[in-house]
């Protein structure tokens, strides 16, 4: 069958001339890891350019952590997504971006109920526009960093992994900068965490689906 | 195995690690085992056998553009099925505005497969009819489970559906045929 068959030849011309050796991808779980590495060096650069704020309760520490956990299984998602023959279910897609929304609210109602701190009038519109920019420059890298990772595979789905990977981002990057920003007034934790955690997501679908994850057939 | 034959499923895993080193001969006996299933896969889901054809050689492509992608010891088939499938939908999606699926004309009917649940239904042109009367869906994850013999939670991976929605469809398409054909027999 093999011998004879004008496909085959036809395949084995394109294929020989790129048939260098290639190592398989690592399991998504463990790919996704590399998003410690980031928090870790997103949290001491913030360190870094702002005072260290060493004295924050314990609960900041565990909301903090949880939301980059919740970071992590978003990227993991995403990267699931991108193994052919091992994609999550709708559901799952559409948990995981639900809990990128509910998580931090979650967190913000719990600070809010436990450590409220309203935000001076005064200094509203500059810390908003602080808290905004630095969550962007913080998760633009991490974004950048999970579609070149979803991109070595073949996400199927290319809007859902990309927006996945975005809201990744965004959630890892209010994740970290819960340690610095400890005001809740609505407002501003709506516009000014919630904008960033929406822009990113939205960038990493609009990458996904018109640059990045264009495949030629 | 002798190079010559179709290799069997449980040495798939070791060729495409053969292939992933960069040996030809081993893409050559993947080809083997897979072309003759994922041409049926394609043609259930063309209904054209000339679609099918041209979508076969843009999987085995894709296929191997994506090689990295498959990580041993899993099962191959899965994940050169999964491929298959989106090369189809890549298809469909720039070519399906001008190019609606519809109905096949009882003539243009390739040879897809009939599942063995279904062999004593009727002749097998008529479960094919009524196969291709089935929604898409259905039908699919019917194929996948009796013909190739893939898992619920295989036939979920693939899809991106969870395996109990799998499960549903084919037990829902697999009545509607019987259903169908017992319309048929009924009637002759």
């Amino acid at each position: 069958m093999t011998v004879n068959d004008p496909l085959l030849d036809k395949l084995r011309a394109r294929i020989t001339p790129d048939l260098r050796p290639v190592r398989p991808l690592r399991p998504a779980w463990l790919r996704a890891l590399t998003l410690l590495p980031w928090s870790l060096l997103g949290l001491a650069v913030l360190t870094a350019m702002f005072s260290p704020r060493w004295g924050v309760s314990a609960l900041t520490w565990v909301v903090s952590g949880v939301q980059i956990f919740v970071a992590y299984v978003l990227l993991w998602t995403a990267l699931r997504e991108a193994e052919p023959g091992g994609r999550p279910s709708g559901l799952a897609l559409g948990l995981a971006a639900g809990a990128a929304f509910a998580v931090p609210l979650a967190v913000y109602l719990l600070i809010l109920h436990a450590q409220p701190r309203p935000m001076p009038a005064a200094r509203e519109w500059r810390v908003g526009l602080e808290c905004l920019s630095v969550e962007i420059a913080l998760g633009l890298p991490a974004a950048a960093l999970g579609l070149w990772l979803a991109q070595r595979g073949l996400p199927l789905r290319r809007a859902a992994a990309g927006a996945l990977v975005g809201l990744a981002a965004g959630v890892g990057a209010v994740g970290i900068w819960t340690l610095f920003c400890p005001f809740t007034s609505a407002f501003h934790v709506l516009t000014a965490h919630g904008g960033p955690l929406l822009l990113l997501g939205l960038a990493g679908l609009f990458l996904a689906v018109f640059v990045l994850f264009r495949r030629r057939l | 195995m002798s190079d010559d034959q179709e290799p069997d499923e449980e040495d798939l895993p070791a060729l495409m690690v053969a292939y992933q080193r960069g040996e030809l001969a081993a893409f050559e006996r993947l080809y083997a085992g897979l072309a003759p299933p994922l041409r049926q896969y394609l043609r259930s889901l063309t209904f054209n056998a000339a679609t099918a054809e041209d979508l076969l050689q843009e999987a085995f492509l894709q296929l191997h553009r994506s090689r990295r992608t498959y990580r041993p010891p899993r099962p191959v088939k899965p994940w050169a099925f999964s491929i298959a499938r989106n090369v189809y939908r890549m298809d469909r999606r720039s070519d399906g505005r001008r190019r609606r699926h519809e109905a096949p004309a009882e003539e243009d009917l390739p040879e897809i497969p009939v599942p063995a649940a279904a062999d004593d239904l009727a002749g097998r042109t008529e479960v094919r009819r009524a196969l291709a009367g089935l929604p898409s869906e259905g039908r699919e994850s019917l194929l996948l489970h009796h013909v190739w013999g893939f898992s619920f939670g295989e036939i979920g991976g693939l899809l991106g559906i969870r395996g109990g929605t799998a499960k549903l469809r084919a037990h829902r398409a697999l009545a509607a045929l019987k259903r169908t054909m017992a319309g048929t027999n009924d009637r002759e």
